[in-house]
């Protein structure tokens, strides 16, 4: 049996991963105890979640620049909320920030005509802004348990609530993505903007809603992200967009749009996590941890490359 | 005729030991410390009277260090009754160096700042110099041009001490202790290393594992995954305030009982010190509303005919569950306690 690039790509990534994860097995015991792989999930989370929403918005042929410093500004919002006593209320709070300012960037593209690198770069100076505002600069802190256990610290089925938010939210992107009208509209526009919108899909109300629902998941980040620590600063998230848009290109989603998939994202979400993950373990400084990535990222998505060229001749 | 020949041999040693003297008193003389710096009432009333403007110049004001820094100025500038200008680069070196020359050509009195790169800021320190205008800066010095002195923390000596005291609390030999630390190749950085590692060296421990990280979320990451990794992981040393946090929580998440040393005292820590029940043994605090202080107080001294020392260091508070409260009155003076909201 012989493998092909097609095969290659399909499973290319897959034996990346399981290849990293059996080197590192090998190399360190404190890695291959199960307490260990089982954490990888939880503190991949917000990264997970991030990357999936930005799934979407490259997969539509858009960036978005806004994500970690909406996420932030959510986070902060929310910390004040909790800790004025808001209670639950602060949940659809945090929620509401984050959609708000990723329904900005929505109403910007669309009616403003701004490109989307601008409308998002402006967002993330809005957010940042609001979200040092709000601060002054200081840590917010917050007295709530039953917040913590909610998103981050609660245990479920062995595993870490942050974990299953991420289980949760990437079912739903995935079903959102492949199974249905609004998933393959999203494919549409990204694939050719303008063949989708001579056959009449509703274009602009479509990047409106992935803007719109990609805030609203960095409202959710937010909570977890301060959830994890017990407390929110107003830079909290900020460099998230990067780690996204690099988790989602090492999973194939291709950067002009129209390619890509919510399972693939999750691989590359994967595959940076165990990077993190056993790099620490083995006490790999953190400037060679960044050129071991980087490395790793250019070779993957260079292999990735390689095995399409010939699935595209096919 | 030996005598005579003796003579001038003496002669020379004691010339030689009255220069090496009068050197060293001469070196001696410049000022030294922030608690030299310090304005007479005369020479305070003297600086209040020649209606002097001084720019202050922050790196960013994002940070608490920072925020206390400005205050501490603010504060003393209103008590001395001079004007200042203050401006926030917001880690941009190029609006650093537009607002330098900003000051330089409105004519102030003398600039104060906290670089967003030293190496950068040099060619706007020479023509502050040109404007006869005095530069005193923190962290380290600029490339070119002249600066009346840096002002430092006493990052060496304050992280030996919080690490030596979390040593002591630990209390075995051999103990494993983690560093999480933060990837600035700044001198004040390796300076906080090197403190540990002498603290910890000193102690017969040794540390088995260095991991640093700007992001808060990711040094949590980091701390689990070394206290997963050593079973026998007795402390951690946090070198910045982030870590801190983040070394804390992983700490209680894992529920083991490994001791937290830390550079850098800031509100989370404080609290959880006031909590009563925390792994944290000492915290080492910048006095940064001294140094604001400070910055006002050199820039004065100068400009009155002072000599100040190449390099000014402010000392370190050691923070702790015993003294936390008393600590938070001289690191936030006129502050509220966080504990008392």
């Amino acid at each position: 049996m012989t493998v092909s690039r097609a095969n290659l790509a399909d499973y290319g990534l897959v034996l990346a991963i399981i290849l990293i994860i059996g080197g590192l097995m090998v190399l360190s015991p404190a890695f291959r105890d199960p307490e260990n792989l089982i954490g990888i999930g939880r503190q991949v989370a917000i990264l997970g979640i991030a990357a999936g929403a930005m799934t979407f918005v490259i997969l539509s042929g858009e960036i978005d620049l806004s994500v970690g410093a909406v996420a932030s500004a959510a986070a902060v919002v929310t910390a004040i909320a909790l800790s004025q006593g808001w209670g639950v209320l602060a949940i659809p709070v945090g929620l509401l920030v984050g959609g708000l300012f990723g329904l900005l960037n929505g109403l910007l593209i669309v009616h403003v005509a701004v490109p989307s690198f601008i409308a998002t770069l402006v967002s993330f100076f809005i957010a940042q802004g609001v979200a040092l505002t709000l601060t002054g600069g200081q840590t917010i802190l917050f007295d709530a348990d039953w917040f913590r256990t909610l998103f981050a610290t609660g245990v479920l089925l062995g595993n870490r609530a942050a974990f299953w938010w991420l289980v949760v939210v990437a079912l739903v992107l995935w079903w959102l993505l492949a199974r249905t009208r609004f998933g393959s509209n999203t494919y549409a526009l990204g694939g050719d903007a303008e063949s989708a919108s001579m056959l009449g899909l509703p274009v602009n109300r479509l990047r409106i809603a992935i803007f719109t629902m990609t805030g609203a998941l960095m409202g959710l980040v937010g909570m977890i992200l301060i959830a994890r620590i017990g407390n929110a600063r107003a830079d909290g998230a900020i460099g998230l967009e990067f780690d996204a848009i690099a988790a989602a290109v090492i999973g194939g989603t291709r950067l002009g749009g129209g390619y890509g998939s919510i399972p693939r994202t999750m691989l590359g979400v994967l595959l940076i996590g165990v990077l993190n993950n056993g790099l620490a373990i083995l006490n790999v400084d953190f400037n060679t941890q960044q050129v071991i990535k980087g490395a790793l990222v250019v070779a993957v998505v260079l292999i990735d490359r390689w095995a399409r060229g010939e699935e595209a001749r096919a | 005729m030996t005598r005579i020949h003796k003579r001038p041999g003496l002669a020379v040693s004691a010339l030689a030991i009255t220069a090496l003297m009068t050197g060293t008193a001469a070196a001696q003389e410049c000022l030294g410390t922030a608690e030299a710096l310090q304005l007479t009432p005369e020479q305070a009333a003297d600086i209040g009277a020649r209606g002097l403007t001084f720019g202050f110049l922050t790196n960013n004001q994002s940070d608490d260090f920072s925020r206390t820094l400005v205050s501490g100025a603010e504060a003393f500038a209103g008590e001395l009754g001079v004007e200042l200008v203050i401006n926030n680069a917001d880690f941009d070196a190029n609006t650093q160096l537009s607002q330098f020359d900003a000051l330089v050509q409105r004519g102030v009195d003398g600039i104060f700042l906290t670089a967003v790169d030293a190496g950068s800021i040099g060619q706007a320190v020479r023509r502050a110099n040109d404007a006869d205008i005095p530069v005193f800066i923190v962290g380290g010095a600029p490339a070119r041009g002249q600066v009346i002195s840096v002002m430092n923390a006493a990052s060496y000596q304050g992280s030996f001490d919080a690490t030596a005291a979390m040593m002591d609390a630990i209390g075995e030999p051999n103990a494993q202790i983690a560093i999480l630390g933060i990837p600035f190749a700044l001198q004040t950085i390796r300076d906080r290393e090197k403190g540990v590692l002498d603290a910890v060296g000193a102690a017969g421990g040794q540390i088995i594992s260095l991991q640093s990280d700007f992001s808060q979320d990711r040094l949590l990451e980091l701390a689990t995954n070394v206290i997963q990794a050593n079973p026998d992981l007795a402390g951690i040393v946090a070198t910045w305030s982030l870590a801190v946090n983040a070394a804390n929580e992983a700490v209680e998440q894992s529920g083991r009982n490994i001791l937290i040393a830390g550079y850098d005292s800031e509100v989370p820590g404080y609290m959880e010190l006031h909590s009563g029940d925390t792994n944290i043994v000492a915290l080492s605090g910048q006095q940064a509303a001294l140094q604001g202080r400070a910055a006002l107080e050199g820039l004065s001294q100068a400009i009155l005919g002072a000599e100040l020392c190449d390099e000014i260091i402010t000392p370190n508070l050691l923070v702790t569950a015993d003294n936390y409260a008393e600590m938070w009155e001289v690191q936030y003076p006129g502050v509220t306690p966080p504990w008392e909201n």
